[in-house]
């Protein structure tokens, strides 16, 4: 299976390659929202910083954002909504291998490459807007590991989305309001932290926070060892959840798929 | 009733006009062509497959010169219809876009309509129309009747105007229920149909047809035949016509234009053509005893063109073809006998090949 | 030009008649709108709980800010962006041909023919915030010069949007994916969603000079609040004007370019 997952993996690098414009277009867009809130919120701590965070550390964490919004977003709307709609599923299935695994090559093989593209604009970045760091070696291992999580996460729901395909049409429009819900509630408009009660407890529970905010919270450091624990127990629980989800989803999907002729 | 003689093909199904006849356009409604010396050139980038000849392209380009109309001249009467015959690539299309003005010619003088077609001047594209087999103006998503709606704001057709160029497109190509439907829910036949009737409202003067009937059932390819060459019959606008099919050429042009690598090679009647790129006769044989045929030595009097069951036919030349009739009904117990043409696709492949006309460049 | 009103009238007509006939698509749009304008008042509120004026905007002129991309925004959704798909299309399956041989100007139906007439629903929404912010402190003391200002800065916006757009679509004619260039333009329209003055002065200075975002719901709204002074507006006027005129020629070089006009 893994030697499957390699292959597809360099036949997506080798088509990105020749896209390459595409790729610096794409990472810009991982870059520039974030990029909206990093300038709005630096502005509004001038020097004094604003509800314990200083200017720096407004950069750092949205820098960071930066790099975990491109290493977890789900692009899967996109490309097996699109393959469901026009019927290139068909030829999928028939294959010996999930086309669920294709898809997370296809992601991983996206990420790794527009990494390239995005490392060297974030340093750009931080050498313009100058953050602070203030973190530890454990948080930052921890950082890495939520990161993973996180990517699944998002990768897991984005294609129960996508195969919501097999009903609808409008699936890219449940796409865009998860995306909404992200924007508010996985730390993009304002660290968690900062968000009025009433918003802050319901991110702490609801998906979001596990897919995005989480990972940029242990890599600024902004939590402490038993938060840490309980934001990765939950981000966990998510995960499963989410495991559950994509398999009933996908059974049921390929089922009416299957029925109504493909 | 009258009815409309499609003799040539025996799949026609008649189209029966309504009661009152429908007039019959003045002549010289149509429009005016008139081709000079056209030419339209290329530069293609041309590379080696290969690692190396990739690299090598990056620093040094090497460019080929394609000539995809090559010095082409001919003039189109008003109310013509004329086929334009050529294998893939032999540049029929081409000039077909130079006409319409799609594209810019390198060299040469065309006009149509007394109008440079390439300046796409308003009140010419409001004369001319042209609709490609392949490819459509109508958006998928939402029926033609509103893209009717739209050619009628584009055109600026009055609320008359438009109201009975749709009735009578509707009727001669029996729209009536397909106007409400969206487009991609049509089978490629109904598509063409609107696309035909779409192109039409305006009522153009000259029509520019690329490859109509590609992809369609013989049916279908028979009606849409039919009808061109209804409204060329009512309206007298001048048809240019694009087409693989010996059919269509065959039952609405009198005139051809035969273009290969960018030349043209034949201007003239199409019965001229294979009169004189194959000018023999192919005789067709039965004989009454079918065992005979193979025994009885037919070679005397013709080459034989191939043989089956029963009966064997024979290429005679044209001049020859009444003396070879008359022996082979004195000596043979012939039980059936027809004299034919040869069909049309395997004298204009021949064209194509190269192997009737060799450098010859008729001109009727 | 009385052709030309006729004609948008019936692309969005047929929009109408094509959209409303899936009762999905009407829920799944209105919802799309609400929940984002809610989404959106949500950011402004949540930036706002933290500071009472930024770079000197207030809440309710940022929110006026806000009702004024909504705007943008939705017309960028009902006219622009449909119709940047439908022409690399057309570019890319030959279908372009059909647009050239009509009797009208292949710019204009280029820009109009497709119109997805959801993207209105953001309008609306739009105008709603505006009105909403104009009523809550930020109408006070706006004149009638104001709104003429104001009216006369939007259009300029929407003039340099929409030149923009054309000149990447133009770009369609020599590269023909441009799906791409369009997640730019968009990445930087998103930034209209905040005064310019919040960012950062190189970024500023970007958005005004660059890609002129800046003029494309900044200088609108500081119109209504009587903040800008005559030299902007005429600033604003100007660029639309040129942008205008050299997207037009842009796009009659690429026009030329497909038809091998050249010599």
């Amino acid at each position: 299976m893994f030697a499957m997952f390699r292959v597809f993996f360099v036949n997506q690098w080798a088509s990105f390659l020749a896209y390459r414009v595409v790729f610096f277009l794409y990472t810009m867009w991982a870059v520039l929202p974030p990029l909206i809130y990093l300038s709005v919120w630096t502005t509004i701590a001038g020097g004094d910083g604003v509800a314990g965070w200083t200017r720096g550390q407004f950069v750092a964490y949205y820098l960071i954002f930066m790099v975990v919004n491109h290493l977890t977003g789900s692009i899967e709307i996109h490309t097996v909504g699109y393959e469901i709609q026009n019927g290139d599923l068909s030829a999928r299935l028939l294959l010996p291998v999930h086309p669920g695994l294709r898809s997370l090559a296809s992601n991983v093989g996206y990420k790794a490459i527009g990494i390239f593209v995005l490392v060297p604009t974030v340093l750009l970045l931080a050498a313009i807007f100058r953050p602070e760091f203030d973190t530890t070696a454990p948080m930052v291992a921890l950082g890495v590991v939520s990161t993973l999580i996180a990517a699944l996460l998002q990768f897991l729901v984005g294609y129960s989305v996508a195969l919501l395909s097999f009903w609808i049409t409008r699936a890219d429009a449940v796409m865009q309001l998860n995306s909404m819900f992200l924007l508010l509630l996985a730390g993009q408009i304002a660290p968690i932290a900062l968000l009025p009660d009433g918003l802050r407890q319901a991110a702490n529970v609801l998906p979001y926070r596990y897919m995005l905010s989480l990972p940029v919270e242990l890599f600024t450091g902004t939590l402490n060892a038993s938060a840490a624990a309980a934001g990765l127990g939950i981000q966990c629980l998510w995960l499963v959840a989410a495991w559950f989800l994509v398999r009933a989803v996908w059974r049921r999907g390929v089922y009416h798929y299957s029925a109504v002729g493909g | 009733m009258t009815q409309l003689d499609t003799a040539a093909d025996p799949v026609a199904p008649t189209i029966t006009m309504p009661a009152h006849e429908p007039p019959t356009a003045a002549p010289g409604a149509g429009g005016r062509i008139h081709v000079s010396r056209l030419s339209k050139y290329y530069s293609v980038h041309e590379r080696e497959a290969g690692l190396r000849a990739a690299f090598g392209s990056l620093v040094r380009r090497k460019y080929r010169e394609v000539r995809a109309v090559d010095d082409i001249s001919f003039e189109v009467a008003p109310g013509e219809v004329v086929g334009f015959l050529g294998p893939n690539g032999a540049g029929k299309t081409t000039t077909l876009k130079m006409l319409s003005g799609l594209l810019h010619p390198t060299s040469g003088e065309v006009r149509v309509l007394d109008r440079e077609p390439f300046a796409r001047e308003r009140d010419y594209l409001h004369r001319i129309s042209m609709v490609m087999g392949n490819k459509g103006q109508l958006q998928w998503d939402i029926p033609p009747g509103d893209a009717f709606l739209v050619n009628k704001v584009v055109y600026g057709l009055s609320n008359e105007e438009f109201h009975s160029s749709l009735a009578e497109l509707t009727e001669l190509l029996d729209l009536g229920p397909l106007l409400k439907k969206q487009v991609r829910a049509l089978s490629l036949g109904e598509r063409m149909k609107c696309e035909l009737a779409a192109a039409l409202l305006h009522r153009p003067v000259v029509l520019f047809l690329d490859e109509p009937t590609i992809g369609l059932d013989v049916t279908m390819q028979a009606r849409i035949r039919a009808f061109i060459a209804e409204y060329n019959r009512r309206t007298g606008a001048t048809v240019l016509l694009t087409s693989h099919y010996m059919a269509d050429v065959v039952a609405l042009c009198k005139r051809v234009i035969v273009i290969h690598q960018g030349k043209l090679l034949y201007d003239g009647g199409l019965e001229a053509l294979a009169g004189r790129i194959a000018p023999y006769k192919l005789l067709t044989v039965k004989l009454e005893d079918p065992d005979l045929i193979s025994h009885t030595r037919l070679e005397a009097y013709g080459e034989l063109h191939h043989s089956e069951e029963g009966q064997a036919t024979l290429r005679v030349l044209r001049a020859e073809a009444p003396s070879v009739t008359a022996r082979l009904l004195a000596e043979l117990p012939v039980s059936d006998l027809s004299v034919e043409d040869p069909p049309i696709e395997d004298v204009i492949d021949q064209v194509f090949t190269g192997d009737a006309l060799g450098g010859w460049t008729g001109r009727e | 030009m009385r052709r030309h009103f006729a004609m948008i009238l019936v692309f969005i007509r047929n929009s109408v008649q094509n959209e409303f006939a899936y009762r999905v698509n009407l829920i799944v749009s209105v919802l799309l709108t609400l929940v984002g304008m809610v989404g959106a008042v949500g950011a402004v509120l949540v930036v706002y709980s933290h500071a009472s004026s930024i770079q000197g905007w207030t809440l309710t002129e940022t929110l006026a800010l806000l009702g004024l991309f909504s705007i943008m925004s939705g017309l960028l959704n009902t006219f622009i962006s449909p119709n940047l798909d439908q022409f690399a299309e057309n570019v890319r399956q030959g279908t372009l041909d059909f647009v050239l041989l009509k009797p009208v100007n292949s710019q204009f139906l280029v820009s109009f023919q497709r119109c997805v007439v959801w993207g209105l629903a953001d309008v609306v929404a739009g105008a709603a915030v505006l009105v909403y912010a104009l009523a809550s402190g930020m109408g006070e003391g706006v004149g009638v010069g104001d709104v003429l200002a104001f009216g006369l800065a939007a259009a300029a916006g929407t003039a340099i949007i929409y030149s923009l757009w054309v000149s990447l679509a133009t770009v369609a004619f020599w590269t023909v994916k441009i799906d791409n260039m369009t997640t730019i333009l968009r990445a930087f329209f998103e930034m209209g969603r905040f005064p310019v003055d919040v960012y950062p002065l190189w970024l500023r200075r970007a958005l005004t000079y660059l890609v002129p975002i800046a003029f494309v719901t900044t200088t609108p709204v500081e119109a209504l609040g009587g903040r800008s002074g005559p030299v902007v507006l005429t600033v604003a006027v100007l660029l639309a004007g040129a942008m205008l005129y050299a997207s037009t020629r842009l796009w009659r070089l690429g026009l030329s370019q497909y038809t091998s006009a050249s010599s």
